[in-house]
């Protein structure tokens, strides 16, 4: 996670834009593809991560903090791949 | 220097690396955590229905407007950077630049509702009302919670803005960081809505 504490808000929302437009490119282009879930999640886990640890700062907060959160999205994505 | 002047003063030096103050306050991020926990099991419940309807999930899913649920994702995030900065030219005691981003934070928050409220609006129009069928149960009871959390973070929102146009001294740094948390966690729980309602089925 370290090289996310070093980008700024305005880099985090250009890199949030680009990752919204990479994900609606891929669900209208490659929606049949096998790995269209773990693409999906995958980016949606990142766009969940950036704002988390940038804009809400968790970037500074206690390592306990950052675990839950990481721990929450793979749990979260893992659960839902299985069962699909 | 009065007791509530000495109050804000100790607030501005709080450790966030102290596992106890997580930025926006220990309270705050149990909601969040809570309120991560509920949606995330209804999604995953959601899924485990799924697989007793798959082709109900899969026509259902189709139908919702792929294209409205993106710019909405575009809107939050880009409402979200503005309360991030909003936030940040606080800190700087930059209180004029502060109440500009929180008005655009607010505004742009605003589109989101417009732009729900017309895919509701289609929805209706199609008949795919709570009740049609276990798809749009989910679909309305999840995106309708998360739209109550978007209307209550507003509400917030002015209520900030009221207080830093009156007097944004008086206005408590962690009071701004719980007010900034509680809206930048509806833009998460959408980041989990938007992918499994929209685009897993």
């Amino acid at each position: 996670m370290s090289h996310l504490n070093n980008i700024s808000l305005k880099t985090t929302w250009v890199l949030l834009m680009l990752l919204v437009i990479i994900m609606s490119v891929f669900a209208l282009k490659f929606n049949t593809h096998s790995n269209f879930w773990f693409v999906i999640l995958g980016l949606s886990g990142l766009k969940f991560l950036l704002v988390a640890f940038q804009f809400m700062e968790m970037k500074s907060a206690n390592g306990f903090w950052k675990v839950l959160l990481v721990l929450y999205l793979i749990i979260f994505a893992v659960i839902i791949v299985s069962i699909k | 220097m009065n007791a509530s002047d000495t109050t804000i003063e100790e607030t501005q030096i709080i450790d966030n690396k102290n596992v106890y103050y997580p930025p926006g306050g220990i309270l705050i991020w149990m909601l969040i955590v809570l309120e991560l926990l509920t949606f995330g099991i209804a999604l995953i419940v959601m899924v485990i229905q799924s697989k007793s309807e798959p082709d109900l999930f899969h026509e259902m899913s189709g139908k919702l407007n792929t294209l409205f649920g993106s710019i909405n994702t575009i809107v939050l995030l880009t409402s979200g950077f503005f309360m991030a900065m909003s936030l940040h030219k606080f800190k700087e005691k930059a209180f004029a630049s502060s109440k500009k981003y929180l008005m655009f934070t607010m505004l742009i928050g605003s589109v989101f509702i417009v732009i729900k409220s017309m895919e509701y609006q289609h929805k209706f129009a199609e008949g795919m009302t709570l009740g049609s069928n276990t798809f749009m149960n989910y679909y309305w009871l999840l995106t309708g919670f998360h739209m109550i959390h978007v209307l209550v973070g507003l509400v917030i929102l002015l209520l900030m803005y009221t207080s830093i146009h009156r007097n944004p001294e008086r206005v408590d740094v962690l009071d701004y960081e719980a007010s900034a948390s509680f809206w930048h966690m509806c833009d998460l729980i959408w980041l989990l809505l938007f992918p499994v309602l929209y685009l897993l089925f």
